[in-house]
């Protein structure tokens, strides 16, 4: 550079320095609503969503999946900056762990394991894996453009990060269609499509959200 | 300048005040510059020290919405500095240093008349590390002791008092990006 500091600082400092890019929480609810329409759109709702609506099950997963979401959107929030505090949030992974355990207990308590086991053999397994997978990829592309304008503490960390938000924004969305409320079906069929994203990112996006 | 001044520093520039900002980059200048300087030293590369300033400079303009009010201003400035020098020595192929405990000089004139008011700062987040930890950090960092000469003090090895001040480095790093409510 054959800039002089001083002349630099008097340049950058004509300006006043470049405002905030779009949030987080926006993009990712953005990314929500997108794939609630899309879903409501190519696969259509439940069939039985006017029944489902009031069933403990349904408003579980729904909340399970919202919470997952929410927690994925926070770390990805805070791992966007060059002083991360990701730390905060253990007690709600914990929390959240504790409450997904605690259902597959009951489930397996309280319902015939051959009840569950029938889910898997579905298309609905299958076509939940493609959906989650597919959301979630273009919502990591997506995030991934975000995340350049930030100034991610560990690149690796943060691309992890884009993709569990991505896939469960994705998985949050796609749940509209899915007929399914076992908490069992929910941990497999919704987790294998999050898990794939979110390696993936962690492979792909760290090149790209280097600053 | 304390970390207290140049966050109203921060947050005036935010509200569009140039000459806050003027002031802003013209009080880390030369906090980078020495940062730069031990470093590339080490490199025999001095000559290129204005070259990383600039560009420490630079990434503070763009990034800058990234700090958080809530946090220290100079802990997140020390991120910047140390992210863009490693990436500057890995640019210009020069041999990787470990930044991990960087020996970054505080933007401060060594007659400054905070200087009391800082060392009771340091004091009081040394005075939080587990014994012999704050002792060990402060004579190695600030008196220039040995690390040998801190083994035969503390009846200890060498390879003992490098793990007790890098264990403690980092939990000062943490301290100091802790929120101001919660330390």
């Amino acid at each position: 550079m054959s800039m002089d500091t001083n002349d630099l600082i008097a340049v950058l400092s004509q300006s006043a320095p470049p405002r905030k890019p779009v949030s987080f929480t926006l993009v990712l609810f953005i990314l929500c609503v997108a794939s609630a329409a899309v879903t409501v759109i190519f696969l259509g709702v439940r069939a039985d969503l006017g029944e489902a609506l009031p069933h403990p099950g349904f408003l579980f997963k729904t909340l399970l999946l919202f919470t997952a979401t929410m927690l994925a959107g926070l770390a990805v929030r805070r791992g966007a900056t060059p002083l991360s505090r990701l730390h905060g949030l253990t007690p709600f992974v914990w929390g959240f762990a504790l409450l997904l355990g605690g259902a597959i207990l009951f489930e397996w308590v309280t319902t015939p394991a051959t009840q569950i086991l029938a889910l898997f053999p579905t298309p609905n397994f299958i076509i939940c894996l493609l959906a989650v997978l597919l959301y979630g990829s273009i919502g990591v592309v997506c995030l991934i453009g975000l995340m350049r304008l930030y100034a991610p503490a560990d690149p690796k960390t943060a691309a992890t990060l884009i993709g569990l938000a991505a896939a469960t924004t994705g998985a949050l969305g796609y749940s509209l269609h899915c007929p399914f409320d076992s908490p069992t079906f929910i941990v497999v069929a919704y987790s294998l499509p999050i898990l794939g994203v979110t390696m993936l990112a962690r492979c792909v996006a760290p090149t790209f959200i280097r600053w | 300048m304390l970390d207290d001044e140049l966050r109203q520093l921060v947050m005036s520039a935010r509200q569009g005040n140039t000459a806050s900002y003027r002031q802003l980059l013209e009080h880390l200048a030369p906090f980078i510059r020495r940062t730069g300087l031990s470093v590339l030293r080490g490199q025999n590369r001095a000559d290129m020290v204005e070259d990383v300033t600039q560009e420490v400079l630079l990434t503070i303009h763009l990034k800058l919405h990234t700090y958080d009010a809530d946090l220290s201003f100079l802990a997140w400035v020390r991120v910047i500095v140390r992210h863009r020098i490693i990436d500057f020595l890995r640019r210009n192929r020069m041999e990787a240093v470990s930044l991990d405990e960087p020996d970054f000089a505080e933007p401060t004139a060594p007659d400054n008349p905070e200087l009391p008011a800082i060392r009771t700062d340091l004091h009081k987040l040394l005075g939080q590390l587990k014994p012999p930890a704050g002792d060990i950090i402060y004579a190695l960092k600030v008196n220039g002791m040995t690390t040998k000469e801190l083994a035969v003090r503390h009846n200890t090895s060498e390879s003992n008092i490098k793990i007790i001040v890098h264990r403690g480095l980092r939990k000062l790093a943490a301290l100091v990006a802790r929120p101001k409510d919660q330390t």
